[in-house]
């Protein structure tokens, strides 16, 4: 076989590997979400493919907006959540999904085994799954759940 | 570094190897026959290059942008962290098992010759030394011999075993046993001679050492284990063409080899498993000696291909590999 047939074929099964491999990995495991957690301090940040937030349309004094930080995924199942609050008085989380590793009152969304002070309620807004977990008062954290909204402000 | 990192690590290193083993496999398949050189040079391309790879990203080496990467190694992670503890367990044992069979059948034999083969005992050899100048002589005149570093010297073993070695990393030496010389004519010791003096050629001990480290960082990967053996295969096929080539008489080498290894070596006193074992290394052995025999007496020593087609492949595997990331 001459030295420029083998060449290009050599060249040619590169170029066959490169694109199967290419198209295996988007095939099995999708276009290119954002895998696992990400941080922002920015709600504008937060892909658009996750859909609207869920945002308060009512906040207790105690707490200001917009919130200190955005945590969201997009695979492997899409979730998002927002922290409220400063670091000294109420804690407030609003979110959607399977809560983030380090959210301090995890257990309250996954099981409902809330720390003491710590409560969490849930609603449908709009057909999504929309999730308050906080050191509010109950009625407080009604009002806020009751409150909310699809889209920023 | 978290666990995640350690992960990724991980996975970048089976992912790079595993594709580096893949697209050595289609090179041979649809651009071979490869001279045994390139595919030995290519093997140990395909096995330094992932480490080597890392070791440039953690140095700063951009990534591929995201859309041209062909596998997105942190997704890759990710599935197989989430696919559940029984796919977790799958890939851990296979990985463990590589490993266990590094430490059990490289990393033990290796320690045990470096401890313990030192030719304390080996004498100068007068025809031995003679073979060896006219061999060194023969490299020269082609310009395969190194430039520098000190050219081997030829010792004899006083043992009935037959074996023969290239040993030593800074001073080499080409060590013939007794046993071995007794059994060859002249054409067979200067085809024996030759061949290791090829492995000196090629980079010696040296240059085996740096790439058995290379191998020994990815002890966990089952394409560097595969990629590992083909090599010493691949060395062996390409020290043979080499000692063709420049003795001019294949057939030597190939009735050299046949007397080298058809003696069984007997192992009085071993226990039913250690002669089991030593069987299966022997026929293992022979099916290898017959390959290369084979080769020998009926293919042509094929010619050491241009240093810029080992460079274009090397690069071909080099822009594969980067775009994993």
């Amino acid at each position: 076989m001459a030295p420029a047939l083998r060449w290009a074929q050599a060249a040619l099964w590169s170029v066959v590997l490169f694109g199967w491999l290419w198209g295996m990995d988007r095939w099995l495991l999708g276009p290119d979400l954002v895998r696992g957690w990400q941080r922002t301090q920015q709600l504008a940040d937060v892909p658009p493919e996750l859909g609207p937030l869920a945002t308060p349309a009512y906040l207790p004094e105690q707490l200001g907006w917009p919130p200190r930080q955005v945590q969201f995924r997009q695979a492997p199942a899409q979730a998002w959540w927002m922290e409220l609050g400063r670091a000294e008085g109420p804690q407030l989380w609003i979110g959607s999904g399977d809560p983030p590793p380090d959210l301090p009152a995890r257990a309250c969304v996954a099981d409902g085994a809330c720390p003491v002070g710590w409560h969490a309620l849930s609603r449908r807004v709009q057909g999504r799954g929309v999730a308050v977990v906080g050191t509010l008062p109950p009625h407080e954290l009604r009002r806020v759940l009751d409150a909310l909204v699809l889209g920023v402000p | 570094m978290s666990h995640a990192e350690w992960a990724n690590l991980l996975m970048t290193n089976l992912l790079h190897s595993g594709i580096a083993l893949l697209w050595l496999l289609g090179l041979r398949r649809f651009a071979g026959p490869l001279a045994p050189t390139l595919w030995a040079d290519l093997l140990r391309v395909g096995l330094a290059l992932p480490p080597l790879l890392l070791g440039l990203r953690a140095l700063g080496l951009p990534q591929a942008p995201l859309p041209m990467r062909t596998l997105r190694v942190g997704h890759w992670t990710q599935a197989a962290l989430d696919a559940g503890p029984l796919v977790v367990a799958a890939l851990a044992a296979l990985l463990l098992g590589t490993a266990l069979l590094f430490a059990v059948q490289e990393l033990r034999p290796a320690l045990g010759a470096w401890l313990g083969a030192r030719p304390g005992d080996a004498m100068p050899d007068q025809d031995l030394d003679r073979d060896t100048r006219q061999v060194l002589q023969w490299l020269r005149d082609r310009n395969l011999a190194p430039l520098r570093g000190r050219p081997p010297q030829a010792l004899q073993l006083p043992r009935d075993v037959p074996v023969a070695g290239l040993h030593g990393i800074v001073q080499p030496q080409v060590l013939a046993s007794r046993g071995l010389l007794a059994l060859l004519d002249r054409d067979e010791r200067l085809a024996t001679v030759a061949h290791e003096l090829a492995h000196w050629a090629r980079g010696g001990n040296l240059r085996l050492l740096g790439v058995w480290l290379l191998r020994s960082t990815q002890a966990l990967n089952p394409a560097a284990l595969i990629l590992f053996r083909a090599l010493v295969e691949a060395e062996e096929l390409a020290c043979d063409d080499l000692a063709a080539r420049v003795t001019g008489h294949p057939a030597a080498l190939a009735s050299a080899l046949l007397k080298a290894h058809g003696q069984a070596e007997a192992l009085q006193g071993a226990g039913p498993m250690a002669r089991a074992q030593a069987e299966v290394l022997r026929r293992a052995e022979l099916a290898s000696v017959r390959g290369r025999v084979q080769r020998l007496l009926r293919a042509p020593a094929q010619e050491v291909p241009r240093p810029a087609v080992t460079a274009s492949a090397v690069g071909l595997l080099a822009v594969i590999l980067w775009s994993v990331g």
